[in-house]
C-alpha cells in the first residue's frame, strides 16, 4: 500500500508552471462536489416540516444522494419540545388463555443502556408511525414476541407515560405515579396467522 | 476584454472573486497534519465497535428470522428510499458470520490497518446495520455514519494507525501533511455546525424552549432518566437558565466556534452539555460521539500531545532495540534509512501568508 503517493502538490504560484489540465479538472470536480454536498446536508434538516416549497423542492433533488450515504436527517433533537414517552406492553398466551410471559419495552432490566435505548426507540417510533402502517408494525412486534415465547396469542397495548409538572412533583407526585400512565389496547394477534 | 478589466468596478469584482477563491482553497485544501484525523478515527472506530458489538447481544431479536422489525415492515417504510443493506441478502444461518465479519472490519478500521479499504467497508457496515433496523436508531447512528464517511474521505488511516507503523518499518517517515486530512476535518466541522444550528432553530418552534421549561420536560421523563433530577423542581430559575443556554449555544455554535477567543468557550459548554446528556439522560454513547465530532475543532497541537503522551507511555516500557540508537537524529536517520521530518504544518484558519507578507 502506498502512503506517500497522495502527498499534495503545492499551490502554483505565479512563477511556477500551471497545473496540468487533468489536475485542474479534478480540482473543479472536487469543488463542485463540495458545493453540492454542503448544500445537501443543509437542505436535509431544512426540509423537515414545517418547511418552504423551496426547501422541499431542493430536497426532492438531493434526497437520493443523502439516503445513499445515510445523511438524510433532520437533527431535531428534543424539538419542537421534549415529549412524553410511549411504551409497548405485551402478554404472550397459550391457546387456553394461560399467560407465558408479560413484558414492557423499554424494560430497565435490559442492559447495557444502549440496548435499552434501542428497545425504547422501537416503541417511540411506533407512536409516530403513520396511521395506515401501524397495523403492519403491530403485527411485526406480535410475530416476534409470539415466536420468542412460543405463544399462540399475543396481546399488545400502547402505554403513554405523561410527564408531571413542576408543581405536581413539588407536591410529592413521583415520575412513576400510576395516573401518569394511559394504556390503549392494540389488539390480540393469533400467532398461527403469521 | 483587457479594457473591461481596467474598469474599477469590474476589477474590484475580479479581485474579490480571486480573494474568495483563495480563501475557499485555503479553507478546504490547505495540507494539514493528519494526526487529528487519526485520533478521530480511533475514537469513532471504538464507538462503532461498541455500537455494533451491542447489536450482538440481541442479534436474533433485531436481525434474526423473526425480528422486531420484519422485512415486510422495513421494506414498506423504505419503498421510496435509496436505502441499501447487506442484511437483506444474509440467510439466518449466516447471521453470526456476517456479524463477526462486520466487527472484524470495524476493528481493522479502528486500529488503522488497510484503512483505505477498511474505512469504505466500515461505512458500508454502519449504513447496512442502520438501514436494516431504522426504527431502533437514534442520533448516535447518524453521527457514527457521518464521521466514518468523512474519515474515509479524509484518509483517516494516514496517521495513528498500523498502516503508518508498517510504513515506518518499511523505511518511510512520519505522516506528512495532507489536503485530504484537512478536507475530512473541515467536512466534520461544517456538518457539526449544521447539526447544532438546526437542533437549535428547530427548538424555537416549541413553547417550552421559550418559557424555560423544556429542560424540566427532559429531566422528568422517567424512560430517559438515569439520574434523579427532580430536585430541580425546587430550582425553576436554574431550569430556565439551562433551557435558554442550550438554545443559545446550539444556534450560535456555527458562528462562534470559528472565533479563536470563543472556540474554547463553545467547546467547553458543549462538553458540559454532552456529558450532562450522558449522565442524566442515560445517552452516554450519543454524548460521547458528539464530543468526538466537536474534537475536530481542537488544534493540531492537542492531537499531537495526546499521541505523544501515549507514545511516551509505550516508550517507557522495556523493549528490545534492534538498531543502536544514535544521539544525533541525522546519524540515526542515516543508519535506519528514515528521512528526518521537519516541523509538521498546523492548520491555518486564515488566509495563506507567505514569508514576504509576514515580514
Amino acid at each position: 500500500m502506498e502512503f506517500e503517493s497522495d502527498r499534495e502538490e503545492p499551490m502554483p504560484d505565479p512563477g511556477s508552471p500551471p497545473w496540468s489540465p487533468r489536475r485542474r479538472w479534478s480540482r473543479w470536480a472536487v469543488n463542485g462536489w463540495l458545493v453540492l454536498h454542503v448544500s445537501a446536508i443543509i437542505i436535509a434538516p431544512a426540509s423537515v416540516a414545517p418547511s418552504s416549497f423551496l426547501a422541499v423542492t431542493a430536497w426532492e433533488v438531493v434526497h437520493p444522494y443523502l439516503q445513499l450515504l445515510y445523511l438524510n436527517h433532520g437533527y431535531h433533537f428534543f424539538a419542537p419540545e421534549p415529549s412524553y414517552s410511549t411504551l409497548l406492553e405485551f402478554q404472550a398466551e397459550r391457546a387456553d388463555g394461560s399467560v407465558i410471559a408479560r413484558g414492557r419495552i423499554p424494560d430497565r432490566r435490559i442492559v447495557p443502556r444502549l440496548l435499552y435505548h434501542r428497545h425504547f426507540m422501537l416503541s417511540e417510533h411506533m407512536a409516530g408511525a403513520p396511521e395506515e402502517v401501524r397495523e403492519l408494525w403491530h403485527r411485526s412486534f406480535a410475530e416476534h414476541i409470539g415466536r420468542k415465547y412460543g405463544a399462540d396469542v399475543v396481546r399488545l397495548s400502547q402505554v403513554s407515560h405523561y410527564l408531571p409538572t413542576i408543581p405536581a412533583v413539588q407536591q410529592g407526585i413521583g415520575l412513576d405515579h400510576p395516573d401518569s400512565y394511559e394504556v390503549v389496547s392494540l389488539g390480540a394477534y393469533r400467532c398461527d396467522e403469521f | 476584454m483587457r479594457r473591461i478589466l481596467t474598469v474599477p468596478a469590474v476589477r474590484g469584482l475580479v479581485e474579490r472573486s480571486r480573494s474568495f477563491a483563495e480563501g475557499w482553497n485555503a479553507f478546504w485544501f490547505t495540507p494539514a497534519d493528519p494526526t487529528l484525523t487519526g485520533v478521530l478515527r480511533v475514537l469513532t472506530g471504538l464507538m462503532l465497535l461498541y455500537t455494533h458489538a451491542v447489536w450482538g447481544l440481541a442479534l436474533d431479536d433485531f436481525f434474526g428470522p423473526t425480528p422486531w422489525l420484519s422485512a415486510e415492515m422495513v421494506r414498506d417504510h423504505q419503498q421510496f428510499e435509496f436505502a441499501y443493506s447487506f442484511w437483506w441478502w444474509v440467510e439466518p444461518e449466516w447471521m453470526w458470520t456476517a456479524h463477526g465479519l462486520s466487527l472484524a472490519i470495524l476493528a481493522l478500521f479502528t486500529v488503522g490497518l488497510w484503512t483505505r479499504v477498511t474505512s469504505v467497508l466500515a461505512l458500508i457496515v454502519a449504513i447496512s446495520y442502520a438501514n436494516r433496523v431504522p426504527m431502533a436508531l437514534f442520533g448516535l447512528d447518524q453521527i457514527n455514519v457521518m464521521l466514518t464517511l468523512y474519515l474515509t474521505i479524509g484518509d483517516g488511516g494516514r496517521a495513528v494507525s498500523l498502516d503508518r507503523w508498517l510504513a515506518r518499518r518499511r523505511g518511510k517517515g512520519p505522516a506528512t501533511p495532507s489536503a485530504r486530512a484537512n478536507l475530512g476535518r473541515r467536512l466534520i466541522q461544517i456538518h457539526m455546525c449544521v447539526i447544532y444550528f438546526f437542533a437549535g432553530v428547530s427548538k424555537l418552534q416549541g413553547p417550552s424552549w421559550w418559557d424555560g421549561e423544556a429542560m424540566w420536560l427532559a429531566f422528568a421523563n422517567l424512560e430517559y432518566q438515569s439520574m434523579d433530577m427532580t430536585w430541580l423542581a425546587w430550582h425553576p430559575l436554574l431550569l430556565n437558565a439551562m433551557t435558554h443556554a442550550t438554545v443559545l449555544w446550539e444556534v450560535f455554535f456555527c458562528a462562534l466556534v470559528w472565533n479563536r477567543w470563543w472556540r474554547p468557550v463553545m467547546l467547553g459548554c458543549g462538553t458540559a452539555m454532552h456529558l450532562g446528556i450522558g449522565a442524566c439522560l442515560g445517552m452516554w454513547t450519543f454524548g460521547l460521539i458528539m464530543l468526538v465530532g466537536c474534537a475536530s475543532f481542537l488544534p493540531d497541537e492537542v492531537a499531537r500531545s495526546i499521541v505523544s503522551a501515549f507514545s511516551r507511555r509505550r516508550a517507557g516500557r522495556p523493549a528490545r532495540v534492534a538498531i543502536p540508537a544514535a544521539a544525533v537524529p541525522a546519524s540515526a536517520a542515516a543508519k535506519t534509512g528514515h528521512r528526518p521530518m521537519g516541523a509538521v504544518v498546523s492548520v491555518d484558519y486564515g488566509r495563506h501568508r507567505s514569508p514576504a507578507d509576514a515580514s
